[in-house]
């Protein structure tokens, strides 16, 4: 009886994490602050949801298998949230008002210094080794 | 279905509050994805729409086999939890790849400036070697012919040579 109240608060709390992304993905500005708010539910209402499960199957077949879920889970949503958020900031997608710091500036700027300073000093693509 | 009530993990009386809550809160998270799919201002907000809707589709999954007790669900979540990313990453890629200027396709894009660069370089050469010629003598149009040709072949030559560089 406890075990089935914790397990069904758990699941109401994982379905409200994607209730609030999908809120938080038609209400927000922009891309970087959307991404932010989409990304709340691919961890943490998962992680409630395998809690869930975890606690009403105690078996270990059932608990490995969610523990993997989690992993790949965790493995795998940071990869495609760093895609697009480079993507955002490569289209010029974000507002630079909303930010308070861009410390990829600073970065893409040597970074642009370097090739024009190395492609001033060797023009032809066949000194480019 | 028949019987599904017997396999209930989770006691009915709790069930039959909780279910109608879940399910209202699942479909409205779902039907908001999907405007916010239609209507996304760019292809990453489509993107991230995708991916919310994934996560949702996982909890969900998550919900029901939790309340149902179906553990041969579970290597659906498995499949859907490793793979789910590969939609957001290719179009991504996609994307930040097509604000290049040049139309080559798999250099870098610094390869691809320089490439530019060289071959507007050459065509300044050209032209002022052709102003050369023409300034020297227009009566011999067969040298003229003959400074073509090799301007041609070395235009060729250095993007195979480049090609071999690569490989």
């Amino acid at each position: 009886m406890i075990a089935d109240i914790f397990s069904i608060v758990f699941m109401i709390g994982g379905a409200l994490l994607s209730l609030a992304a999908s809120i938080g993905l038609l209400r927000f500005p922009d891309l970087m602050s959307r991404l932010h708010a989409g990304s709340k539910p691919q961890i943490f209402g998962l992680l409630l949801m395998m809690l869930a499960i975890a606690i009403q199957i105690p078996q270990w077949g059932p608990i490995t298998t969610v523990f993997l879920v989690m992993t790949f889970q965790m493995m795998t949503s940071p990869i495609g949230t760093h895609m697009v958020g480079r993507a955002g900031y490569r289209t010029k997608r974000l507002r630079r008002s909303m930010l308070y710091q861009d410390e990829l500036a600073d970065a893409v700027a040597r970074a642009e210094l370097r090739d024009s300073s190395h492609r001033s000093s060797r023009t032809l693509p066949k000194d480019r080794s | 279905m028949n019987g599904l009530s017997d396999e209930l993990l989770i006691d009915p009386a709790i069930l039959r509050i909780a279910a109608p809550i879940l399910l209202v809160i699942f479909l409205a998270t779902l039907v908001i994805v999907v405007i916010k799919l239609i209507r996304g201002p760019s292809i990453l907000d489509r993107m991230i729409a995708n991916d919310v809707f994934l996560a949702t589709l996982l909890c969900g999954l998550g919900a029901f086999i939790a309340a149902t007790g179906r553990v041969d669900l579970l290597p659906v979540l498995l499949a859907v939890a490793a793979l789910g990313f590969v939609g957001s990453v290719s179009v991504s890629r996609y994307v930040s790849r097509s604000d290049t200027s040049s139309p080559v396709v798999g250099e870098t894009r610094s390869m691809a400036q320089a490439h530019t660069l060289s071959m507007a370089q050459r065509r300044d050469q050209e032209e002022a070697q052709r102003q050369r010629s023409s300034r020297a003598g227009s009566a011999d149009g067969p040298d003229d012919a003959e400074a073509g040709r090799p301007a041609g072949a070395e235009t060729v030559g250095p993007l195979f040579a480049e090609e071999q560089e690569q490989s």
